[in-house]
């Protein structure tokens, strides 16, 4: 019972802020203190949600640029974190590719917007390229790191308990490079979000950076409202979800000394 | 590598680290044998090269720019001839290397993993009857991160244990221990000597420890490291506490203090020295 008023009062917590902003919203909206134009109150917003639903439009949105976020993350850490134990554990790889990579790891990826578009076109595989590129960097970054600095005394302890080298980079150095691997690739779901909201609103068909755009040229500011909103949702959601996969898959990270 | 019966001998061996630069001389024409089944301790002023010695027979360090060492009658390590780290001379070390990510039954296992020594069901066996042993069996699916210092200890004794090694080489093992763990351990080290006979190679600091556990303490001299003393523990096992208290344990006691003061004094007038 007082675990569930405990839970209750969270909610209540969490919900008040958010209720009292979109209530003043609304107050200063319709009273005209604002033009109503530029920011439409909630109730219109809602609406344009509502039409947006019934046209299929918002979820048609919602589910390329979730697709696209989700296939250019899994490419992009994929890459990241292969590229990244390559070059931390294999010298010859690292002599190789770490001056290419520290080159082009500070090029803001949202500068190759416009290049994207040259290459790949409007369609899918620009605004994937672009996940990719940004997702790519913190994870291979922070593979690298974990790699290279992984306690010493955890490759001796495995030389030791018979591990080959191969054992021993899969079964030791990169569990415990994971909490540094899984920051990066936190780092890397924010930028993926940011990225593809850019890539879309500079030239796509679909998505809800379409939306915006297609919102600000159509002077329909609740739809652009409704597009920032599902942006941000989406966002919130995909850092909650990353955080409880890591729950899941660390648990040994989170235990606490009895 | 099969098991053995657990003979070291290690033959004039003289180490220096970075010859081409710092040059370190840490440890100089060090010759000696460590029995099949014997304990031997090994005390000596910080720095004076007792970890280098036992990195040189696991493995960690290469023998240069001379010396032996034989496990067992064969020739492991010579400066022509490098010797990798292996399950037959596990390792203990001073500030715990139990992989976190894994619960105490997959630290333990992963030795044998690695070496086909046990397998399936006959492994999991040996390993719940080591835990069992180590009063650790109902933690055994725990994280080591959930554990006190002193449990940690003991599953790491017992993932080295289960290789069934050669030799077991203990790196201040139970440096960073309050007393009354360090007590606790004590017991249970003595326990896992007299039940395995394994031989034992372990490098402390604590000079009541070393006379406690061991067969035979070893005095080193500061850097360069070399042999000051051998005191031969002839008290009998299985050892109690009170051992501690008995009047020959005080004489060894006064020798080895006695033995190890000047070299910490050598120690310290060097460290002046070289402040200066």
């Amino acid at each position: 019972m007082t675990k569930l008023m405990t839970k209750l009062r969270i909610a209540v917590l969490f919900a008040l802020p958010v209720i009292g902003f979109v209530l003043l919203w609304e107050i200063f909206s319709r009273s005209g203190a604002i033009d109503s134009k530029l920011f439409p109150p909630p109730t219109v917003v809602a609406m344009a949600f509502a039409e947006l639903i019934k046209s299929g439009e918002i979820f048609r949105d919602t589910g390329y640029s979730v697709g696209r976020a989700i296939i250019g993350f899994a490419i992009g850490a994929g890459l990241g974190v292969f590229v990244g134990t390559l070059t931390g554990a294999v010298k010859v790889v690292r002599n190789a590719f770490l001056p290419l990579i520290q080159v082009l790891r500070p090029i803001p990826s949202i500068s190759l917007v416009p290049l994207a578009i040259v290459w790949f076109g409007l369609g899918e595989v620009s605004k994937i390229f672009l996940v990719t590129w940004s997702v790519f960097f913190p994870v291979w970054l922070n593979t690298f790191l974990g790699v290279t600095r992984v306690d010493p005394v955890y490759v001796w302890a495995a030389s030791s308990l018979g591990a080959s080298k191969r054992a021993s980079l899969l079964k030791v150095i990169l569990p415990a490079s994971l909490p540094l691997i899984m920051g990066g690739m936190r780092v890397g779901v924010a930028l993926a979000y940011m990225n593809l909201v850019a890539a879309e609103m500079a030239g796509a068909y679909v998505g809800l950076g379409f939306r915006l755009e297609y919102g600000h040229m159509v002077f329909r500011i609740d739809q652009m409202l409704v597009a920032i909103v599902m942006i941000g949702i989406l966002g919130a959601l995909s850092d909650r979800g990353f955080t409880g996969v890591v729950e899941t898959l660390l648990p040994w990270s989170q235990t606490k000394k009895r | 590598m099969a098991t053995g019966q657990g003979h070291v001998k290690v033959e004039d061996v003289t180490k220096i680290y970075d010859p081409e630069g710092a040059n370190v001389l840490a440890v100089e024409d060090c010759s000696f044998e460590i029995k099949p089944g014997e304990f031997l301790a090994i005390v000596g002023p910080s720095g004076c090269g007792k970890t280098t010695l036992l990195n040189m027979i696991a493995g960690f360090d290469h023998v240069e720019p001379k010396g032996k060492i034989y496990v067992d009658g064969e020739l492991l390590a010579a400066p022509d001839k490098k010797l990798q780290p292996g399950p037959d001379r596990v390792v203990v070390f001073q500030q715990g290397a139990l992989f976190p990510w894994k619960t105490v039954l997959e630290n333990v296992i992963f030795g044998p993993r690695n070496t086909g020594k046990y397998q399936g069901s006959e492994l999991k066996e040996k390993a719940e009857e080591l835990l069992a042993f180590a009063g650790m069996k109902e933690f055994m699916n725990d994280f080591p991160s959930r554990m006190s210092s002193g449990m940690q200890r003991r599953v790491e004794i017992i993932r080295a244990l289960i290789n069934e090694p050669t030799i077991l080489l203990l790196d201040e093992p139970f440096r960073a221990l309050d007393a009354i763990t360090k007590a606790v351990m004590h017991r249970f080290l003595l326990d896992t000597f007299d039940y395995t006979h394994k031989t034992i190679m372990f490098i402390t600091h604590d000079l009541e420890e070393s006379i406690y556990l061991s067969d035979r303490v070893a005095v080193m001299t500061t850097r360069p490291g070399k042999f000051k003393t051998w005191i031969d523990v002839k008290i009998p096992r299985p050892r109690e506490t009170r051992v501690k208290a008995s009047p020959e344990f005080i004489r060894l006691k006064e020798e080895v203090i006695e033995a190890v003061h000047e070299e910490a004094i050598k120690a310290f007038q060097r460290g002046e020295r070289e402040m200066a």
